[in-house]
Parts: C-alpha cells; structure tokens; sequence
C-alpha cells in the first residue's frame, strides 16, 4: 500500500481528474474532500461492500436458491463443511 | 386483496398493512421502497424479504440472533431515522427492532450472513432499512455455522 502523510489543506491526485483533499481532522476522525468527473462513482467502503454482496445475494437467491436452502436445512445433507445442515431439526 | 407472486416461493396475499416501507431502498437497490416479510414453515427460521414492486428481488434472510445471542449495534447521527428509530444502541434479540441479516446462498454448503449491515424492521411503524455500519467488527460475509440456527427462535 502507497502512504503518504498529509496536513489539512493537502492533498493527492489519482491521474490526472481525481483529487482528494485533507478538509478537516477532529480526534480520530478525517473528513475528505473529492473531486473528480461524474462518471467517477466514489462511496464509502462499507456502503460500496453492502451494495455487492446485496446484488450476491440477490442474483444467488433468484437462481436455484430455494433447493440449496432446502438441502441446507435437511439434517441428512450431503457433505457439509460448513456445519449448516443438521443444525435445524 | 393484493397478491405477491413470489418466484419459487408462490402466491402470497398481504393486506396494505403488511407492507413495509423502506424509505431508502437497500443498497443497490435504492428505487425498491416496498418489502414483504414472508415466511414459510418449511424455511423455518429463514425468511424472505421481497419487493413488491420487483418480486425477483427477494433476499433471504435471518434472525441475526440466531447467529449471534450477544449481537449489538449502535446507531448515530439519525443513521436509523428511515427506520423510525432514535440514536442508541440497540440488541438483536429484542425483537423490536427485528434485526435480520441477508443470507447469501452460493451452494447449501457455504452460506454467509451480513452481520456489518444488519435490516432493522420498526414493527411498530412498519419501516426498515439497512444499516451500513461504519466501523464495525462484524463481517459482510459471516459462515453461518452450526451455532447459526440452534435455536429456532431467540
């Protein structure tokens, strides 16, 4: 990981259109500033991680789900690494 | 009486009551502002939050206190206000809130669970919404484990 130490008011260019700029630091927190063109899509981490493991599950709920949720939850499964199956009678 | 065709899962009947109303979305699902709770005894005790604007999207679901009796979050900075809840901290196994996590099923033999953004279900007001947790421990992609579904309720 590249790290660079910055003061408020500094800040770093990500190619030539993306910029982003110490605003303030309060305790341990930092608030960021970002610039760059609309197309870029800037979120935070947490929310960016919600976001594709709702589409997963989605896209893994809509194919199939139910037979594999059927099996998850029959105490006689097959191989099951996990330990989910057997847990539910 | 409406009725949700709910893919694989059949017909469900709901009064307008039984809607719940998510201000927000979920993430990326942002446009989807209208849920059903269904339950069927042999998913017993997953459940399955659907639109009912876009059946298809449906997310299976689970009492988070079933994977974890101690879990607890904190809300701040009016983070829960689409669900109608106040700043605090609050216990999975209450019950209201009801605090479900969205279950990703990629095969029978490796399910998660999202513990970092729980849904919070105001039954009271028939509002929820997904909390994106900042800074928390938990993960987006929990094993759900033997200990997961012990207890059938909490």
């Amino acid at each position: 990981m590249l790290v660079f130490r910055r003061k408020v008011g500094e800040a770093v260019m990500l190619e030539d259109q993306i910029e982003v700029q110490v605003l303030e630091i309060t305790g341990s927190r930092v608030k960021l500033g970002f610039s760059a063109p609309p197309e870029v899509l800037i979120v935070r981490k947490e929310l960016y991680l919600t976001q594709e493991e709702n589409r997963r599950a989605v896209a893994c709920s809509a194919s199939g789900s139910l037979t594999r949720l059927a099996n998850a939850l029959r105490p006689t499964a097959s191989p099951d690494p996990q330990g989910l199956a057997g847990t539910l009678e | 009486m409406p009725t949700l065709a709910c893919p694989d899962l059949g017909q469900f009947d709901f009064r307008e009551e039984d809607i719940l109303s998510f201000p927000e979305g979920v993430p990326a699902f942002e446009a989807l502002r209208r849920f059903l709770l269904l339950r069927k005894e042999e998913y017993a005790p997953f459940v399955f939050l659907a639109s009912v604007d876009l059946p298809v999207v449906r997310f299976i679901c689970i009492p988070v206190c079933l994977v974890d009796p101690d879990y607890r979050f904190e809300l701040a900075a009016g983070e829960g206000a689409a669900a109608g809840l106040a700043d605090g901290v609050y216990s999975a196994s209450t019950g209201d809130p009801l605090v479900l996590a969205i279950v990703t099923l990629p095969n029978s033999a490796s399910a998660t669970a999202n513990l970092a953004s729980p849904v919070v279900l105001n039954v009271g007001l028939h509002a929820g919404a997904q909390m994106v947790l900042p800074g928390t421990a938990h993960s987006h992609v929990t094993p759900l484990r033997a200990r997961a579904a012990v207890e059938s309720t909490c």
